[in-house]
Order: C-alpha cells, then sequence, then structure tokens
C-alpha cells in the first residue's frame, strides 16, 4: 500500500533550486552572447529520435501542484482556501481544527479510505453534494492511486506527531 | 530576442546544453508560456517548481493580461479582473504566498434603479406604470429578474455544464425568459446588464445556469464559513506583477507571438519581432481571439480551428469617472446605479481615493457597446459623461472621466471573456478550444471548466501544465 513510485521527486524545495540556478546562468550567458547570432530559420538542426511519444504517468509530486493551490500538506502548515491535508488517510471528514468545512461534507460521515478518496477526488461534487470543493478531475486513475499514494508518503515522511492530535 | 535554449545552442552548442542539469540527460524540459496573464503566469510558476526551463511570452508591454488595474488613475479602479471569490483558492493561495495583500471587496448595499433614464423608487415598481411584468413577477426589479427567474438552477455541479445530461439547456436564454411570461420590453432589462452574452437571444441558457451555480456555490460557502470576497488592497495587478517576479527569468514583453510549428521532438515559437523559441513544449493561455490570428504548423485540426474561428467574447466597455465630491451623499441617493441602458450599470468603488474623489466605474455589456465603438477615446468619454449627467443630474460638473477602457477593441483579447451561444456547449465548443495539439497545450479563462474569470484561468494552467508534463520527459 505505500509503495513509492519510481522516479518520485523530492519536495517543492528542492525542485524550486534548479530554475533558480537556470535563470542566473541564462543571464550570464545573454551578457556573454549578445544580439548578432544569425536568425534561426527554424530548421531542426538536430533530430534526435522522437522520445516519450506516449504520455508517461505522472509521480504523486507532480500530480500534487493540482492540489497545491487550495490544500497545504506539510503537518502543522495553516489552511489555505482548503483545508491543511496531512495524514488525512484514516481520519473522519471535515475534522480538521481550525477550518470551517461545508455542511455536507461534516455531515458525510466518511472516513478518509484510499479508495473513498479516489471517488472523491474522481467527483467531489456528485459524491458528496453541497461540497465546497469545486474541483473537476483531470487525473486518469493510475495517476489518482499514485496521488492518494503521495499523501500517504507525506504522512509518513513528514509526520511529527502534530498532524494527528487535532 | 532569442530564448534561453537558443542561447545554448549559439554559445557553443552541444557541450553545455549536455551538462546542462535541466536540459541535458533524459529529455529535455523546457517550455514556451504563450500569455503573461494569471494562466500563463500560473502554468509558468508551476513548470519551474517541477524543474522545468520556462520562457513566457507577452505581447503587451505590460504583464496582467485581462488584470489590469489603471494605476494612473487617482484611486487606481480595476480595468479588468475585479473580485477574488471568497472560494477562489488557487488565486488568493498564490497571493498569500507571495505576499499580496488581499482585502475584503465590499460593494455598495444600495443600488439605484434607472429605467428609461428616470430614476425609480424600487418600492413603488409592482405599481410603476414601467411595469410590465406577469402579476406574479411584478414584485420583482429589473435588476433582480434574471435572478430570480434563474432559481431552480438545475445544475448539480461545477462541471454539470459540460455533461450530455445539460445539453437540455443549451437553449436561447431569450426563448426561455419570453416562456416564462415577459414581454421585449422585459427581455430588453435582462439584455441590457447581461454578461454572458452580447445579446440575449445569442447566450445560452446553460451559460447562465453555470454561472449561477458557480456564484451560488461561493455564497454558500460566504455565508458557511464567513469569508468575503477579496480585493488586493493596492490593485488587483499586484497578484500578476508577484507571480511574474517569482520566475527565474523576466516575461519577455512585446513579443507577439505569431507562429508555432513543432516537429516530433520541437516545438519552434516565432514572434513579429523576429525572435524564435525553441523548446520541449508550448502552453498557450492566449485568448481565442488571439489564437485564431496564429498561424499553426502543422496546423490544427478542424474542429478547433472552427471553434477557435466561432467562438465570441464579451464586449465590456468602462468608463472609469472620478467625482470630486461624493454628490449622491448630497442629493441623498445611492452611488450605485443599475440602468436600462445604454449607460448599462455604474459601481462605486468604495474606498475614498488619494484626491478626495470616488471612484464611478459605468460599465456597459455587450452590443449596447457598439454605441461607443470606433470613436476616439475622448469622444466616447464625451458620450459616456453626457448620458452620465443626463440620467443622474446631481452628478452634473462634479464628475470627469480618467480613462474610457473598450475590450471588445483592446488589442490581443478583443473582449473580455468568452462566451456561450445556444448549441455551442452542446456541439462541443468549450472542449475543443482545451484539446492539445500535439506539444501545444491550451489554457485559459475560456478552458476553465469548474471556476470562470481568474480562479477559471488558474484552473485551466493546472490541466495544462499536467498534460505538458506527460509529455515530457
Amino acid at each position: 500500500m505505500k509503495r513509492r513510485p519510481a522516479g518520485r521527486r523530492s519536495g517543492d524545495r528542492l525542485l524550486r533550486r534548479p530554475a533558480a540556478v537556470l535563470g542566473l546562468a541564462a543571464c550570464s550567458l545573454l551578457a556573454a552572447c549578445g544580439e548578432g547570432a544569425p536568425r534561426g530559420d527554424g530548421g531542426d538542426a538536430a533530430e534526435p529520435p522522437a522520445r516519450n511519444a506516449t504520455p508517461r504517468t505522472l509521480t504523486g509530486a507532480e500530480l500534487w501542484l493540482a492540489c497545491q493551490g487550495c490544500h497545504s500538506i506539510d503537518a502543522g502548515a495553516p489552511h489555505r482556501v482548503g483545508p491543511n491535508l496531512h495524514g488525512i488517510l484514516g481520519r473522519p471528514a471535515a475534522s480538521r481544527a481550525g477550518y470551517t468545512y461545508s455542511e455536507a461534507l461534516s455531515g458525510s460521515g466518511i472516513t478518509w479510505r484510499p479508495g473513498l478518496l479516489r471517488g472523491y477526488l474522481m467527483n467531489a461534487e456528485s459524491m458528496v453534494p453541497g461540497t465546497w470543493m469545486a474541483y473537476r478531475n483531470v487525473m486518469n486513475p493510475a495517476e489518482l492511486d499514485r496521488l492518494v499514494d503521495y499523501l500517504v508518503e507525506r504522512a509518513d515522511s513528514t509526520e511529527d506527531g502534530q498532524g494527528r492530535d487535532d | 530576442m532569442p530564448s534561453r535554449r537558443q542561447f545554448l545552442v549559439r554559445a557553443g552548442g552541444a557541450l553545455l546544453a549536455a551538462a546542462w542539469p535541466l536540459t541535458g540527460g533524459a529529455g529535455g524540459r523546457s517550455v514556451t508560456v504563450l500569455g503573461a496573464g494569471l494562466a500563463g503566469l500560473h502554468a509558468a510558476r508551476l513548470l519551474e517548481r517541477q524543474g522545468c526551463s520556462v520562457t513566457v511570452l507577452e505581447a503587451r508591454q505590460r504583464i496582467g493580461g485581462r488584470v489590469r488595474t489603471l494605476d494612473e488613475l487617482p484611486g487606481a479602479p480595476e480595468a479588468g479582473a475585479n473580485i477574488f471569490g471568497p472560494n477562489y483558492g488557487r488565486a488568493v493561495g498564490a497571493a498569500r504566498e507571495l505576499g499580496v495583500p488581499l482585502t475584503a471587496s465590499p460593494r455598495d448595499a444600495e443600488t439605484g434603479l434607472i429605467l428609461d433614464g428616470r430614476i425609480v423608487d424600487r418600492a413603488g415598481w409592482p405599481d410603476s406604470p414601467l411595469n410590465t411584468l406577469p402579476p406574479a413577477l411584478r414584485e420583482i426589479t429589473p435588476d433582480r429578474l434574471a435572478g430570480a427567474l434563474l432559481r431552480g438552477n438545475p445544475l448539480q455541479t461545477s462541471t454539470h455544464w459540460r455533461a450530455p445530461a445539460a445539453q437540455q439547456w443549451d437553449v436561447s436564454a431569450a426563448a426561455f425568459f419570453r416562456e416564462r411570461g415577459l414581454d421585449d420590453t422585459a427581455l430588453a432589462w435582462i439584455d441590457a446588464n447581461n454578461s454572458y452574452g452580447n445579446r440575449l437571444g445569442d447566450t445560452s441558457l446553460l451559460a447562465l445556469y453555470r454561472v449561477g451555480e458557480s456564484i451560488g456555490r461561493a455564497i454558500t460557502m460566504a455565508r458557511g464559513a464567513g469569508l468575503p470576497s477579496l480585493h488586493v488592497a493596492t490593485g488587483n495587478l499586484r497578484l500578476p506583477e508577484a507571480m511574474a517576479d517569482s520566475l527565474a527569468g523576466p516575461v519577455r514583453l512585446g513579443e507577439r507571438v505569431m507562429r508555432i510549428r513543432q516537429s516530433a521532438t520541437e516545438t519552434i515559437v516565432h514572434c513579429e519581432n523576429g525572435a524564435e523559441h525553441r523548446a520541449d513544449a508550448v502552453i498557450c493561455t492566449l485568448p481565442a481571439t488571439a489564437v485564431r490570428r496564429l498561424h499553426f504548423e502543422p496546423g490544427l485540426p478542424e474542429e478547433p480551428a472552427g471553434a477557435f474561428r466561432q467562438v465570441r467574447y464579451h464586449k465590456i466597455t468602462q468608463a472609469h469617472l472620478l467625482a470630486a465630491e461624493p454628490f449622491w451623499d448630497k442629493a441623498g441617493r445611492p452611488a450605485s446605479w443599475w440602468t436600462d441602458g445604454p449607460l448599462g450599470r455604474v459601481f462605486a468603488w468604495p474606498a475614498a481615493n488619494e484626491a478626495g474623489s470616488r471612484n464611478l466605474t459605468v460599465w456597459i455589456n455587450g452590443d449596447d457597446c457598439d454605441h461607443y465603438a470606433g470613436m476616439e477615446e475622448e469622444e466616447a468619454a464625451a458620450a459616456i459623461l453626457s448620458e452620465f449627467e443626463r440620467v443622474i443630474p446631481d452628478a452634473r460638473g462634479t464628475v470627469s472621466v480618467g480613462r474610457v477602457v473598450r475590450w471588445a477593441e483592446e488589442p490581443f483579447s478583443e473582449g473580455a471573456w468568452a462566451i456561450w451561444r445556444p448549441g455551442e456547449i452542446t456541439a462541443g465548443m468549450p472542449s475543443r478550444l482545451a484539446a492539445a495539439h500535439g506539444r501545444v497545450s491550451f489554457a485559459g479563462e475560456h478552458t476553465a471548466v469548474s471556476y470562470s474569470g481568474m480562479e477559471g484561468a488558474m484552473e485551466s494552467a493546472e490541466r495544462a501544465v499536467l498534460e505538458t508534463l506527460r509529455r515530457l520527459a
């Protein structure tokens, strides 16, 4: 159940670093390079073999980007417009302190298990009519599995006791 | 200006590129993002967090797209997106992350009513000689008529409007209202300030239900959780600015995209100024009005191409007025007004501005904008001010026009937002506008499903980023 997807990436902070490095390096190149370079004709100078013709299945960490706008995941992180989701698996729905949930979710009687969570991510508003989570699923079933695994992993990897006692 | 990637190639090519941590190794991770509005900037931020190298191209000399604070005017009124719903999780989340200060955005509690050029007392409306409504509806004032008749919205979810089961409502809104006993006069009231079509007969009832469902959900959350609608205290434009500042490199302003080429291995975006940007993928967040001017190689298939050609955008004309003094207080009248045209609505911006005057926005929707189309800005300003002073005589001598903004005539957007005519949702137009074309994904509010406006732009960016990441190694 707690399998780790191959090639799983590390957290946001680490991922942000290469982009910043790139920005700096691009600037220095810009200074060295100037404007005089010949204009490309658009011809594909190098034609490496077609790669990645089949879309790959995204990792949980990548898929999390569709959640992070509204939710935090680290233990103790403040709620966003949606609630913190640290350690959500196994918890009753609408049970985090300091967050006001819709009556619909509060009264749903749900305890989050992987299957239920997958169903909710698939179509939250049909599963819990009146929920405030207006979210259109953009993931395939394999990706939903990975995302649910990711939620479990994040709970394990950053568990410090703060996430479960509220 | 050449792209970063081109610099790599020109600066000594393969060796350098191979040493590059992001573009070297198993497949590239570079993306060209078209448009520096909320969709493009959100997409760029998300891609950078995933380690991609991102170049954002913007045709205008400013960022923000249809988020546009008129910083040059006292009070800095909003010409573009003005309210963050309490449920705009992504947009509000980005603002908080970036330290952009959000504040509650109250509107004037009282809105006056002007019909046929005259002020109408709300209390007297049921017995007004202007009231042509059937007996059961006579107590409903014209500004609340559409909302009242759209109650019992059959849509159950934010995605329902795209479902086959919803197609039965993809009919003319004018026909729907007529069936409820409205005559031409009453239809014209609804038409005057309809924000989801340029005329009521060309507006899909389903589009109105979609918006109604969304607003209903926001109101439920606002009441249930005690959350207000918000705006950025210093101007909504601060949000896209902060998003742009958070990127690794600057947004490339003044780079108007003309052509998007792609092979099995890369994309090449050609700009009017001669710049070319090579990358592994493109996310195009331009409004459909701009996409249909682009040349794609290979070309778009006929279905999306036809959708891009046919989709219409909403016309909005705004006159941003400055009142030297709150004349409405003296007269004992509201500052905000609803009119049956051609002035549309007048909104008072709540906070007093630096000059001690207050901002009023005249907000004209749809085909009524044609009255002021094609004029010089000064001429349009004079025409709108003249009409304003005619129907609100208390304002005479105290009001000046700061700017007239005509979204239908704005280069690069040519409208405020995508609108759906009867049958277009059923025909799949919204999903065709969102269908990826090889290595090119499309985003922008016109491709959003669960939200519209700013949050729709943000939602669409996430979908496009996931599509793109699936394509990249």
